[in-house]
Formats: structure tokens, C-alpha cells, sequence
């Protein structure tokens, strides 16, 4: 089908929100998700059963909501979307079901999509933006992603530069939260407590409190074009079991409070504690670490080793955009150190508007927005969805 | 009543009838794949139908128990034709339609009505439902069960009648299924189908979509840890 502006509904299922946008060409009408997160609260993360529970009791209401919020019937439609893959297959399956559901009783065309496609494409429809730009470097961030992209054009010209090996960056968050005994999702909830919102001191972290270990960036790692962009987390989280524990250790040992010099330093190559942290703690011990000082170093860890890697890739494919997806873009500190040095470099740094950057139906609506006016042929109902879908099948 | 149903509770399974009368039908046993078994499935179904003029009054759709991974599949696929149609959709435990099989024919062959169905449930167990008969509308009439059960508690049940697939599985324990037909082996959606007309043309209330999961999912809560941090 070739039309200019074609009205598509999208859905998308592969993780934890059970999302369907719709928009016509470029233009979104609405953006209409439901998210099962606190289910997953009690467990530390995301329960894949729990989540396809969820979408399954969710998926019709949401599409029924979506067609009211956006003045649409099922006969306007033009073509339907659905993320085919990357994702939880049990939870892709459910959303790809109720997508041939539709097509195969509306007649519509259904397109199957590449999920980290589409988060890049949803910058099509973002109303503060004046469309995609291209060629840009993506860096998509969340629970289940770490992913750098070059992207030449969101259809037919997308590449993988590097990826995390292990966690995906936010999931690393929601490991070490969990180990400071902090709330899922760990992402807001370390930013919280690195701020120094949690212990009531007010009093920020500092990031430099412990020197954590950043993946895959000695000199060697950079020079080997497989791991020059790819990404580890798993060696931080040890890292960061390692320094709390000892941390622990440290504080139960004073129990009156008074510390030597050095009481909470921690040995090992990737936990070194930094003599004179600043801030003293409410058991009056002068350089015992806080909560808020692993907290921040962590942040720290995990959002230097994000930023230096996709400027990297800037630097390497002499592209001057940078576009920030995926949840963790919610991260402040991420954004900020994206921005400044992105700006330092003559970088231009878009981020989509927040509900944008999580997972959503409107950016698979975008993606097949954008595929059908290319006129591109559908992908039929025989499709299967596909876990670890490769990204530059944009279309399956 | 013309319905189109959907069960992928074990097999992968659309048919469409007008009243008791089949006119589609693809049922794939021992599927794996219900996902892309599905959507060409509907739509031939549905196209089968056009073509003699029978527009769906309702989407059913077997809520199991099954696995649940594929079970999601088809109630998910039917929410979807149910929306594009725009007909309610209603959910049907996917043991009924067995039931209804293999109770069907009782007034004329005189056989007992008292029947079990047992279908896999995986981990060395049986979902196994117990039925009485047909109620006045001609519908199966639950005794017991669905449930998760063992083979060998289900054998202390001494099951008059053995429907399913279940009995195949653990014969040594349960003793053979009465047919072996693959129609009587696992739920079908001609079945599901005709069900459905019979209790929406008698005025019954069906059930909702939510799967009959009978099992919690396995993950465990995470202890909260708490540190000594301050």
C-alpha cells in the first residue's frame, strides 16, 4: 500500500507494557499503554509469566481505549503494526496474536517490526520534534537493552555497532538496587538515593566515593573492534557486591561509631574506596561510606561508560546527531553527562519526549507509519516473533 | 448462531459452524507453533465463511487449562478477530468442548454419562476435569475439577469414562483413553464452537477470556535485603 499519510495502529507487547499507538503518517493521535510494573515489584524485576498474564487481560481494552482516544474506528485504518521481536517471546506472542486477530478478521495489511527500530522511528511522530534525523547515532538504554545503532535510514540502513555482552544497563540498576536493599525499578531508585533523598541528609552522593570498574573500556577492549562498542555490566554489579559487603563489614565492626582512617576502605581491584568521602554520615564516622556514595559511583559507573562509547561511535562514523531511547533515558544523570558532552564535541543530542523513550505502541505505529508509505509489502499472518530478532531486520 | 472459535489449549484449533453444522475447520494436532498457526488459520476460516454469506455472531475462544504460553495465543488472537469483527467474545474451558464430544451421543448409544477428561499438563501431571452429563440446553455439566492433579490421585478416582489425552500420556496408571481419534484426544475448536452456540442460542452467560492458569507462575518473590548502609 502506498498512501502518504497512512493511519496505522500499533502494538506492542515485548516486555512489561502492553502498548497500542496510533498515528496518521507522522502525525500521532494517541499513545495509549497499560503497565503491569508493580506486579513485578515483589519479584526485583520483571517476571515474564507475570507480564504475559498482564497483557493478555490488558490487550483488548487497550485497543479499544486507543481507537476512543484517537477518534478512530477499525475502518479507517489503513495498516496495523506489531512488534515481531526483540523480546520476552511469551509476552511478543501475545500481542502478535491479537495483531493477526485483527488483520485476519479486518483484512487489514500487518507489518511485524523490530522493536529497537521502532524506538528509534517513534521520533517521527514526537510532537516536539521536527521529524527523524538522519544519519544519527542511536543509544538505547533499558531493562532489557544496551544497544548503540547507526542508523543511515530508519527502513533499509540500520547497523549494530555494540551491545552489552551481559545485563542490559537497567538491569544492572535493578540488580544493585535490590542488593541496597532499594525498590524495583532500580533506576529511580538509585538516582534517589545518590541524591541523598533517601538517607534525609539531602546531601548528594559523590561519584567518585568508590572508583568502579567500567566495562569493556581498557585500551585494549577500544582497539577491538568487537568490543570497541559492546558493553559489560555484570563485572560492575560483582564490583558493587563486593564494596557494599565489605561496607557492611566495615560498619558493623565500629559499632560506637568512632573510625581510623581507612576502617571502611576496601581492597580488590574494582572496589578501591577513596580516602575522605565527603559528607559525614548520621553515626558521626568520618569517611564511612554511604549509601549515597556507592549509589552515585555506580550511577557513575554505568552512565561513563554509556556516554564515552556513543561519542565514540560519533567520532568513528563522523555522524554529529545522537538520538537517547529505551527507559533508562528517564536517568537524569545519563542525560545531563549525554548532553554536555555531546555539546563539548558539536554533537546535537536529541531525547524524545519520556513516554516516548519507554516501550510503547506508538513508535511501532510510526515504524509501520513510515514502512507502509513506502509501500513496502506486508508481512502476512504466517509470521513467528522472534526473541533475539536482529536489528537490521527492520521489517520480518 | 454462527460462532468462530479458537483453541489452542493443546491443539492449535479455528473452526467456524452455523449451529451445530461445521463449515471450517484447521486444527493442527501436536502444534508447536501457535503463533504462526493462527492468524492464516482465522482468516481462511473466516473466508470459508464469507463465502457462503455467514458473518460471526461471537468469537469463542478455549480458556484452557493448557500450556500457557500457547494457550495466550489463541485467546489473544480471538480477542483481536472479535474487535475486528465486532462481535463480544467469550471464553469456554477448553475441557468443555471434549465433554461435549464424547457426551453427545449418549442418549442414542445408551453409554455412561459420567465422563473424565484429562489432558497434559506437563511436570508429570494431568489437568483433569469430571463431567455428569448434558443439562437441558445440552451442555456438559462440571462434576469436578478442572484441576492440576497427579496420574496416580486421578486414578484413585477410578474414572468410569477416559477422554483425553491425559490417559494416552500415563496408560501404566490411568488405563487407555476410550477413543484414540486425535478429536478425542485434545479439545478442538468445532467443539468449542458448537458449544458456544448451544449456550448462547439457550440465553447461558459464558465466561470471560481470562485463561484457567490453575498454577501460580514460578517465580519466587525476592527477600528483600537489607543493608546496613546508611
Amino acid at each position: 500500500m502506498t498512501r502518504a499519510e497512512p493511519l496505522v495502529l500499533g502494538i506492542e507487547t515485548s516486555c512489561d507494557e502492553t502498548g497500542v499507538g496510533i498515528v496518521r503518517g507522522r502525525t500521532l493521535l494517541t499513545n495509549t499503554v497499560a503497565t503491569s510494573m508493580d506486579e513485578h515489584v515483589r519479584f526485583g524485576g520483571v517476571v515474564p509469566e507475570v507480564a504475559s498474564r498482564a497483557h493478555v487481560q490488558s490487550i483488548g481494552p487497550m485497543i479499544e481505549k486507543a481507537l476512543a482516544d484517537a477518534g478512530v474506528t477499525l475502518d479507517d485504518l489503513d495498516a496495523l503494526a506489531v512488534t515481531a521481536g526483540p523480546g520476552l517471546s511469551g509476552a511478543l506472542m501475545v500481542g502478535a496474536a491479537a495483531a493477526k486477530g485483527l488483520a485476519a478478521s479486518t483484512g487489514l495489511p500487518l507489518y511485524g517490526i523490530n522493536h529497537l527500530a521502532a524506538h528509534v522511528a517513534v521520533d517521527l511522530v514526537a510532537p516536539d520534534s521536527p521529524g527523524l534525523h538522519t544519519p544519527t547515532i542511536a543509544l538505547l538504554v533499558s531493562g532489557g537493552h544496551t544497544e548503540i545503532l547507526r542508523i543511515g535510514d530508519i527502513v533499509d540502513d540500520i547497523e549494530l555497532l555494540g551491545a552489552t555482552i551481559d545485563d542490559a544497563a537497567g538491569e544492572a540498576f535493578d540488580k544493585t538496587a535490590r542488593l541496597l536493599g532499594l525498590d524495583y525499578p532500580g533506576g529511580p531508585s538509585i538516582s534517589r538515593a545518590a541524591a541523598g533523598l533517601l538517607d534525609e541528609s539531602g546531601v548528594p552522593g559523590d561519584p567518585t566515593a568508590v572508583r568502579f570498574p567500567r566495562g569493556l573500556s581498557t585500551k585494549k577492549d577500544l582497539r577491538d573492534p568487537e568490543r570497541r562498542f559492546s558493553f559489560s555490566f555484570s563485572g560492575l554489579k560483582t564490583a558493587a557486591l563486593r564494596t557494599v559487603t565489605a561496607a557492611e563489614a566495615a560498619v558493623s565492626a565500629q559499632p560506637t561509631g568512632t573510625s581510623a582512617a581507612g576502617e571502611a576502605s576496601v581492597s580488590g581491584t574494582s572496589g578501591a574506596i577513596s580516602s575522605g568521602t565527603a559528607g559525614a554520615s548520621t553515626a558521626g564516622s568520618v569517611g564511612a561510606l554511604r549509601l549515597a556514595d556507592i549509589a552515585a559511583s555506580f550511577e557513575e559507573a554505568v552512565v561513563d561508560v554509556l556516554v564515552r562509547k556513543t561519542l565514540l561511535a560519533c567520532a568513528d562514523t563522523g555522524i554529529d546527531h545522537v538520538l537517547l531511547g529505551g527507559g533508562v533515558a528517564a536517568n537524569a544523570r545519563l542525560r545531563e553527562r549525554l548532553a554536555e558532552r555531546c555539546e563539548a564535541v558539536g554533537v546535537t543530542l536529541r531525547v524524545p519526549p519520556l513516554d516516548l523513550c519507554t516501550d510503547n505502541g506508538a513508535m511501532v505505529a510510526a515504524l509501520g507509519a513510515e514502512i507502509a508509505a513506502r509501500g513496502s509489502a506486508a508481512s502476512g499472518l504466517g509470521f513467528g516473533v522472534l526473541s533475539s530478532l536482529e536489528v537490521d531486520d527492520v521489517l520480518v | 448462531m454462527i460462532v468462530v472459535a479458537i483453541d489452542t489449549s493443546a491443539a492449535a484449533s479455528v473452526a467456524l459452524v452455523d449451529g451445530e453444522r461445521l463449515i471450517a475447520d484447521r486444527t493442527e494436532f501436536a502444534a508447536r507453533r501457535h503463533v504462526e498457526f493462527v492468524g492464516p488459520a482465522l482468516a481462511e476460516v473466516l473466508a470459508e465463511g464469507r463465502a457462503e454469506g455467514l458473518v460471526p455472531d461471537a468469537v469463542v475462544v478455549g480458556i484452557g487449562p493448557g500450556p500457557f504460553t500457547g494457550l495466550r495465543a489463541g485467546i489473544a488472537a480471538g480477542i483481536g478477530a472479535a474487535l475486528g469483527i465486532g462481535v463480544p467474545v467469550h471464553g469456554v474451558v477448553s475441557h468443555d468442548a471434549l465433554a461435549l464430544r464424547a457426551l453427545a451421543d449418549t442418549a442414542a448409544t445408551g453409554a455412561a454419562t459420567t465422563v473424565t477428561i484429562a489432558t497434559d499438563a506437563r511436570r508429570r501431571e494431568v489437568y483433569a476435569t469430571t463431567y455428569s452429563g448434558l443439562d437441558d440446553a445440552g451442555l456438559p455439566v462440571p462434576a469436578s475439577g478442572p484441576a492440576a492433579l497427579f496420574p496416580a490421585d486421578l486414578a484413585e478416582c477410578r474414572p468410569a469414562r477416559r477422554v483425553g489425552r491425559g490417559f494416552a500420556l500415563y496408560r501404566d496408571v490411568l488405563g487407555d483413553p476410550e477413543d484414540e481419534d486425535p478429536n478425542a484426544l485434545d479439545p478442538t475448536a468445532a467443539w468449542l464452537a458448537r458449544l458456544a452456540h448451544r449456550a448462547l442460542s439457550s440465553g447461558r452467560a459464558l465466561r470471560g477470556t481470562e485463561p484457567l492458569y490453575l498454577r501460580e507462575p514460578d517465580a519466587k518473590p525476592s527477600a528483600r535485603r537489607e543493608t546496613l548502609l546508611s
